[in-house]
């Protein structure tokens, strides 16, 4: 074999490993940007979710023996107060006899 | 000899840059996945004069609130301690707040600003109409009442009635409240009439003779509705209503 020849068998040597070692890295680029991306997707997903949630939270408002309560939709009740308590994930308070002024993850945006 | 060097070379420059590529995205992912679960919410409501801020953790990734944005273009600094799930921060300013920047008390560095929710107002459910109380059963036309009546027993819920003996008078130390005098009169013969009034204590009172009684509404008005009487519907708390029997 002729010094060319030989010198054309390890060019063709070297580049065959080095195809070999590109892709076994973008194979392993992928694993790990698959693996990094899972969890930031999941989170987006759970954001949705929660917003979702949060759009529908209301706050209901009874009568009792005691008076006066609220209560929101994760079961939470409280009596009404004449100052701004939380209730759930709510404040309210109640003006006067019959009226009560709340704020809730569902109402509009202030200003 | 100078191609595997070469190779060698090329292979820790490419190896080099995918991992700080990796790094790179490894943080940023890190850093977006942080700020997604900062769930903060954050409300409003009027109150003496001034606006009542809270703020409450309604996700499991503690947060501290940082700044309070006001309508009027300037802000509040604040440094809450980290608030963890279903804990409040409250607020008094004197423009309205309209949203807040919290930061990770975990990585101080990652922080969203949320906009503030605005109140309205509700009716509290029905307030309890009344509580009937028989005052007398004679055939007086009306009967004067000397100090607002209070029912014997439990105060709330359940009718009393009189025993033709005059006036319930309401005892010493007793809250008096609002109270509606209401009279049945012009007694006709074997008559049946009932009356019934709605609410949280609702109830109704039914007979044949005259009745004089009375509605002790607590809030609201009263809602009657008649069975052989002509009367009002509804009464406000401290008015005179008169029924009068109607037979056919």
């Amino acid at each position: 074999m002729s010094p060319k020849t030989r010198a054309r068998v390890r060019n063709s040597g070297v580049s065959s490993v080095f195809t070999a070692v590109v892709l076994a890295i973008a194979v392993a680029v992928g694993i790990a940007a698959v693996a990094i991306s899972w969890p930031m997707i999941k989170s987006g997903f759970d954001k949705n979710t929660w917003s979702g949630s949060m759009g529908l939270y209301k706050i209901g408002f009874t009568y009792t023996k005691n008076g006066p309560y609220a209560y929101t939709q994760n079961g939470v009740s409280a009596p009404l107060s004449s100052s701004p308590s939380p209730v759930g994930y709510c404040l309210a308070y109640q003006v006067n006899a019959t009226t009560a002024i709340y704020s809730c993850p569902s109402n509009q945006p202030a200003g | 000899m100078t191609e595997p060097i070469g190779f060698v070379i090329a292979m820790v420059i490419l190896t080099t840059a995918v991992v700080i590529g990796l790094y790179g995205y490894w943080a940023y992912a890190n850093h977006v996945t942080l700020q997604n679960y900062l769930w903060p919410i954050a409300e409003v409501v009027p109150y003496n004069g001034s606006y009542y801020l809270g703020v409450v953790n309604t996700g499991y990734e503690p947060f501290v609130v940082k700044q309070i944005y006001l309508s009027g273009g300037s802000t509040i600094s604040v440094n809450t301690k980290p608030l963890s799930h279903g804990q409040w921060f409250t607020e008094t300013t004197n423009q309205l707040p309209i949203a807040v920047r919290v930061c990770s008390a975990v990585e101080p560095g990652i922080c969203t600003v949320v906009p503030v929710h605005g109140w309205a107002m509700a009716e509290v459910g029905v307030p309890p109409d009344a509580i009937l109380v028989v005052v007398e059963t004679t055939i007086e036309p009306a009967v004067t009442i000397n100090g607002p009546p209070t029912p014997i027993g439990n105060p709330i819920g359940n009718s009393i009635r009189g025993h033709g003996g005059g006036p319930i008078r309401n005892p010493i130390g007793n809250p008096i409240g609002s109270s509606i005098n209401a009279t049945v009169s012009h007694e006709p013969s074997n008559c049946h009439w009932s009356l019934t009034w709605y609410g949280w204590a609702g109830n109704s009172i039914s007979g044949t003779g005259n009745l004089t009684f009375l509605i002790q509404p607590v809030y609201g008005e009263v809602h009657f509705i008649p069975t052989n009487l002509i009367g009002p519907i509804e009464a406000t708390p401290g008015s005179v209503v008169v029924f009068k029997i109607f037979c056919t």
